[in-house]
């Protein structure tokens, strides 16, 4: 046996055992560096050194502004304007959720953090028009995952990082996708609601109404506008963009809708701290991705899976089960930190842009956060809703296959993806 | 005198990690806006934000991930665990928490190694003009508190009378019925 098949068995079985990722992580390569004799200090270099990049303070900044958004009082306004741009007919709030996750995802990079705004509010008023417990917190969670994909997007950030691909052309390339998923997910909605007749009857949409809500609701949709339109605008760089959402939350939830408490502040730095623990991941992987590229792995996988196919499509297709599989029960961020490195070399072998292929990875992710046995919408919208995981899981199903159509989508017509990034940048230069 | 002490330790234990880690991270926000601001009301830059910022972040994340053990936030992968027979899963997760400390023991030992390499050959932040011995000290520091919050977690699991899984995220208690209620863990 060679030594990086024992290397990566050890890390199979310490993750299988249930080693906290970044410490199996960390083991293996502590394994690995002995077995080829290159000095410890590797990781305790990268312990350091990879926590450094300015990109990856993005990823607490925007954790933290959506967060402050979120208790700020920016999700109910937002809300309310996509209830007063629904209006109120059979099915509708399960539209409503969605348009609001879809508004609230464009100033949160989070899916987690867009299920919980968005959904404890809807999710309570969804059972007070009598629909099913299942179906509201199906419907919040599926249209929560929408934080991922459209911009900002946490998951893309990282992506990003570990990728050196650009974040402002990926942002720019999860917005079709993320619309075309946002659509498909309204269409199931309706479908459902229509079916088993949930929800009142009455009020269509009116313009004055919608006016009012755009209105009162203007300093939440200034967000995306200020955050988005001064990354495309050229005024700053996306983690600059996240430093100002920050700002902008704390001036919105303090001054104007003065919702904002020191307490509610202290609790979102401290929620922050705990999100942002979680990048410890980051340290040990970093001197493991050295080591893989050391041992060439990444071109070991490649022969595999080209003796298989060299169909881009199907290749695709395959990491998308393979994605869709380890999300089952693999956090996002991890996911993302340690497959990156191993399946885009060999997709961008195959003529596939990196861009595509971290829209396609986060589309999958979002697949994982609505799927047991650990799904981290799932988890929340069924905390909220008082009902089992599994409960909510049957419940989420029709809205996965939005998921996999939208993965289908991004997988066969690559230019729908592309079309924005490389419209606003150009094509870019691989 | 004593009480006050006393107080101020579980004070400390209670909220350490969390205030340095909040602390740092309002550092970092500020850092990143007064850039923004400098460049457009005043036309100019500072040259130690990007750094400070930086050296917040890893202070940031070590705190924060020595707060996640406590609050049993670390992504780890049960799945495997919870689908062994019940009387098997004590003993496994004892057996995965025992290498999460020998871990912790390594990175503990190569950090001590590094930072004396760096005092030996002093080397200077290029921004701030501090010994990097400084920042890079949190290496030694977060796993320290990494494994002081671990052993703790242990301690309490111990004597609370060695019931259900320690460690276990909250979700997984539930399935004993038996765990002690925790603040319920905020969403990710």
């Amino acid at each position: 046996m060679n030594d990086i098949t024992l290397v990566i068995i050890v890390f199979v079985v310490l993750t299988a055992i249930g080693v906290p990722l970044f410490a199996a992580v960390g083991l293996a390569t502590a394994l690995a560096l002995f077995l080829i004799d290159i000095p410890y200090t590797l990781l305790s270099q990268t312990a350091f050194t990879s926590l450094q990049p300015f990109p990856l303070l993005t990823i607490p900044l925007f954790v933290l502004a959506g967060r402050l958004m979120e208790v700020g009082g920016m999700a109910t306004r937002l809300i309310d304007v996509a209830r007063s741009l629904v209006g109120n007919y059979r099915g509708s709030l399960g539209l409503v959720t969605v348009v609001a996750c879809m508004l609230f995802a464009a100033l949160s990079g989070s899916g987690p953090a867009t299920t919980a705004a968005i959904g404890s509010v809807t999710i309570p008023a969804m059972r007070d028009e009598g629909y099913s417990a299942r179906f509201a917190a199906a419907v919040a969670a599926s249209g929560g995952a929408l934080g991922s994909v459209i911009p900002p997007s946490n998951l893309l950030i990282i992506y990003g990082l570990v990728s050196e691909t650009s974040i402002p052309r990926l942002f720019l390339a999860g917005i079709v996708p993320g619309v075309f998923v946002s659509v498909l997910l309204m269409i199931v909605a309706y479908i459902v609601a229509r079916r088993k007749g949930f929800g009142g009857s009455g009020a269509p949409f009116n313009g004055r109404a919608f006016r009012q809500a755009l209105w009162e609701g203007k300093w939440s949709l200034g967000a995306p506008l200020v955050i988005l339109g001064g990354i495309y605008g050229g005024v700053f760089t996306p983690t600059e963009a996240a430093g100002v959402a920050v700002f902008y939350a704390l001036f919105i939830g303090l001054f104007v809708y003065r919702e904002l408490t020191l307490a509610k502040i202290m609790e979102s730095l401290r929620f922050t701290a705990l999100i942002s623990g979680l990048l410890i991941l980051l340290t040990p992987t970093l001197a493991f991705g050295q080591l893989t590229a050391f041992y060439d792995v990444p071109s070991q996988i490649e022969t595999l899976i080209t003796s298989i196919t060299e169909n881009p499509i199907l290749v695709m297709m395959l990491i998308g089960v393979f994605y869709i599989l380890i999300g089952t029960f693999m956090e996002s961020l991890a996911q993302i930190i340690l497959f990156t490195a191993v399946f885009l070399p060999l997709v961008t072998h195959l003529g596939i842009d990196p861009v595509l292929f971290g829209i396609f990875t986060v589309m999958t992710c979002e697949i994982g956060f609505l799927t047991p046995p650990l799904g981290a919408n799932l988890n929340i919208a069924a905390r909220i809703t008082g009902i089992s995981i599994e409960e909510v899981s049957i419940g989420a199903v029709p809205f996965i296959m939005a998921y996999i159509v939208g993965l289908l989508f991004i997988i066969l017509l690559p230019e729908a993806t592309l079309f924005l990034p490389n419209w606003f940048y150009g094509v870019s230069p691989h | 005198m004593a009480g006050r002490l006393q107080s101020a330790i579980r004070l400390a234990d209670r909220h350490f990690e969390e205030a340095v880690a909040s602390f740092c991270l309002a550092v970092i926000a500020v850092c990143v806006f007064l850039q923004v601001v400098l460049r457009y009301g005043f036309g100019t830059a500072l040259t130690w934000t990007e750094e400070l910022a930086g050296f917040c972040m890893a202070w940031a994340v070590y705190m924060g991930a020595a707060l996640g053990v406590r609050e049993r936030f670390h992504i780890r992968i049960l799945v495997g665990v919870m689908a062994l027979p019940r009387p098997l899963r004590l003993p496994v997760i004892l057996l995965a928490d025992l290498l999460w400390f020998a871990f912790n023991g390594l990175m503990l030992w190569f950090g001590l190694e590094y930072m004396g390499v760096l005092w030996m050959h002093t080397s200077i932040s290029p921004a701030l003009g501090i010994d990097q011995v400084w920042p890079q000290s949190i290496i030694i520091i977060g796993y320290g508190l990494i494994t002081f919050r671990l052993g703790q977690l242990y301690a309490r699991w111990w004597n609370a009378g060695r019931r259900g899984l320690p460690g276990m995220p909250a979700e997984f208690e539930e399935e004993f019925g038996d765990g002690p209620s925790h603040d319920e863990a905020p969403p990710r």
